[in-house]
């Protein structure tokens, strides 16, 4: 029978050929791993068992099951560290057309006109006036 | 008479009947070989059959099996490797 501690490594699987610890029995045919491996279930017929075992209690924690099967004289891999994400750089913005600029002074210039007009307009009436006094006299 | 490339027996033939009543021939690409495990030569399951010019086309999940010795040897061979590594 299978008992807890026991080294075994994986033939099944996309963790095929690791190293592994069983933690706990689970049923007569599965038990639960652990070690370069995901702790996860598995079934006995997926492991192949070596004539080596460590002792673990029940509260020992998947770092420390690693440890320990590094001091067994098994090299384990290193777990793979999630990349930071990187920081994205701003987008470069639509500058707006220069036509669009000249627009915009025309209507200036538009403006600046009427008001030439409307100074002109008192001046004529001021000529008038001065006409209409003159044929009084 | 079709064209020259289309009178050999590289591409296999087939027979279309069309909506007008006529039989039709369409020539198409036979299939390439299945790949096969580097162990026992066993067909490999879950890899994608095409030809090797279209294989660049094609994404990776359909290429492997995501297990070591994914897409070359089969589980079993695989199996005994790793069995046999550990026994030395």
């Amino acid at each position: 029978m299978v008992e807890v501690g026991a080294i075994c490594v994986k033939l099944a699987g996309r963790d095929a050929g690791k190293v592994c610890v069983v933690i706990s029995k689970v049923d007569a045919n599965y038990v639960m791993i652990d070690g370069a491996t995901r702790k996860r279930k598995c079934n006995i017929r997926h492991l192949h068992f070596l004539d080596k075992s460590i002792k673990i209690g029940k509260t020992t924690s998947s770092s420390e099951v690693r440890v320990l099967l590094v001091k067994e004289g098994f090299t384990l891999e290193e777990k793979k560290k999630t990349k930071d994400k990187k920081v994205k750089s701003e987008k470069p913005k639509k500058k707006r057309k220069v036509k669009a600029k000249k627009i915009n002074v025309k209507n200036e210039v538009k403006k600046d006109s009427k008001v030439e007009i409307k100074k002109e307009a008192p001046k004529k009436v001021v000529k008038k006036t001065a006409k209409k006094e003159s044929s009084k006299k | 008479m079709v064209e020259g490339k289309l009178r050999s027996r590289t591409k296999r033939r087939v027979y279309v009947k069309t909506p007008g009543g006529k039989n039709v021939i369409h020539y198409r690409d036979r299939k390439t070989s299945a790949p096969k495990c580097g162990g026992c030569r066993e067909i490999l399951k879950g890899i994608i059959r095409v030809k090797a010019t279209l294989m660049k086309n094609v994404n990776k999940t359909s290429k492997t099996v995501s297990r070591p010795y994914g897409g070359n040897l089969c589980s079993k061979c695989m199996r005994k490797r790793i069995i046999e590594k550990w026994l030395k």
